[in-house]
C-alpha cells in the first residue's frame, strides 16, 4: 500500500515538473508593435519621397509596384495597398490586395487616385 | 520488560525511517520550487533587459530617421531621407550615451555581430533617393 502511495507521489511530482519546465524554457517575445507601425510608416514615406504619389493613378502601377517590390526584396515583407489593388506580392489575389497573406500592420491612408480622393489600407505582411 | 523496551526502540526506528522518507520528497519539492523560482526570475530579468534595449534602439532609430540624420534644405527637414554624412562615429557615440546602451551600431550594412539586438528602418539615400535599410543595433 505504501509503495503504491509512494509511486503515486512520485508520478505527481514528475508530472508537475514535466508541465512546469517547458513553460520556463519559453522565451518571452519582444513587443515590437510600435516598431512595426514605424516600419509601415517608413514604407509609405519612402514611396512618397520617391514621387510615387505624384499623379497617383493606374498609370503609375508599374513604377509603384517596382518600388514596393524593392522594399519586399530588402525586408522580406509584402506591401499592399488594399482598395487600389497595388501589391508587391501578387499571388492569391482575390477581392483584396492582401488576400491570402498575413497582415502584420495596416495603416489607413487617403490619396488622390486618378484625380479622386481615395481611402485605402496601406499594409505590410508576409 | 526488556522485550517491551526493544519494541519501543524498534518502533522509534520505524518512525524515524518513515519521517525520513516523507522528508525526502518534501525537500525535493522545495528544491524544485526554489529552482523554478530562480529560473523564472532570471528569465524575467533577461526579457525585461532585452525589451528595454529594443525600445531604446527603436527610439534612437526613430530620432535618426526623423531628425538626427535627415536631409535639410532651406530649413526644411525631410524625414526618412537620410544624409549618409550625418551618420558619423561622433553622432553614434553621442546617441549611445543619450539612449543609455553599452554599444550602438548605425549603418547601411548588415552587422556581422549576431549577439546584438538589431532593427532596421527604411529610408531613401542620395539625390537618386535609393531605397535602403538603416540598421540600428545595440546591446
Amino acid at each position: 500500500m505504501q509503495s503504491i502511495e509512494a509511486a503515486i507521489s512520485l508520478l505527481v511530482l514528475l508530472s508537475i515538473s514535466a508541465s512546469v519546465m517547458p513553460l520556463l524554457e519559453e522565451q518571452c517575445d519582444i513587443d515590437d508593435s510600435l516598431y512595426r507601425v514605424q516600419l509601415a510608416e517608413d514604407a509609405w514615406r519612402v514611396l512618397y519621397l520617391r514621387g510615387d504619389f505624384r499623379d497617383f493613378g493606374e498609370d503609375k502601377r508599374g513604377t509603384i509596384e517596382a518600388d514596393m517590390a524593392e522594399i519586399t526584396r530588402q525586408t522580406g515583407l509584402c506591401v499592399f495597398m488594399d482598395g487600389v489593388q497595388f501589391t508587391s506580392c501578387r499571388g492569391n489575389m482575390g477581392t483584396g490586395a492582401a488576400q491570402g497573406h498575413e497582415i502584420t500592420v495596416s495603416l489607413s491612408r487617403t490619396a488622390i487616385f486618378n484625380g479622386t480622393p481615395r481611402s485605402f489600407a496601406f499594409a505590410l505582411g508576409n | 520488560m526488556t522485550a517491551q523496551i526493544r519494541s519501543r526502540r524498534a518502533g522509534r526506528g520505524v518512525l524515524s525511517l518513515d519521517a525520513m522518507f516523507s522528508l525526502v520528497p518534501i525537500l525535493v519539492m522545495l528544491l524544485l520550487v526554489m529552482e523554478i523560482e530562480a529560473v523564472s526570475v532570471k528569465q524575467s530579468e533577461d526579457a525585461s533587459h532585452r525589451q528595454q534595449v529594443f525600445d531604446k534602439l527603436v527610439s534612437a532609430a526613430d530620432y535618426t530617421v526623423k531628425s538626427g540624420a535627415v536631409v535639410r534644405e532651406g530649413g526644411i527637414r525631410y524625414p526618412n531621407w537620410v544624409n549618409e554624412k550625418n551618420i558619423t562615429n561622433s553622432y553614434t557615440d553621442s546617441l549611445r550615451e543619450r539612449v543609455g546602451v553599452n554599444s550602438l551600431y548605425m549603418g547601411f550594412g548588415e552587422p556581422s555581430d549576431s549577439s546584438q539586438i538589431c532593427i532596421y528602418r527604411l529610408v531613401v539615400v542620395g539625390q537618386e533617393k535609393a531605397i535602403k535599410r538603416l540598421f540600428v543595433c545595440g546591446g
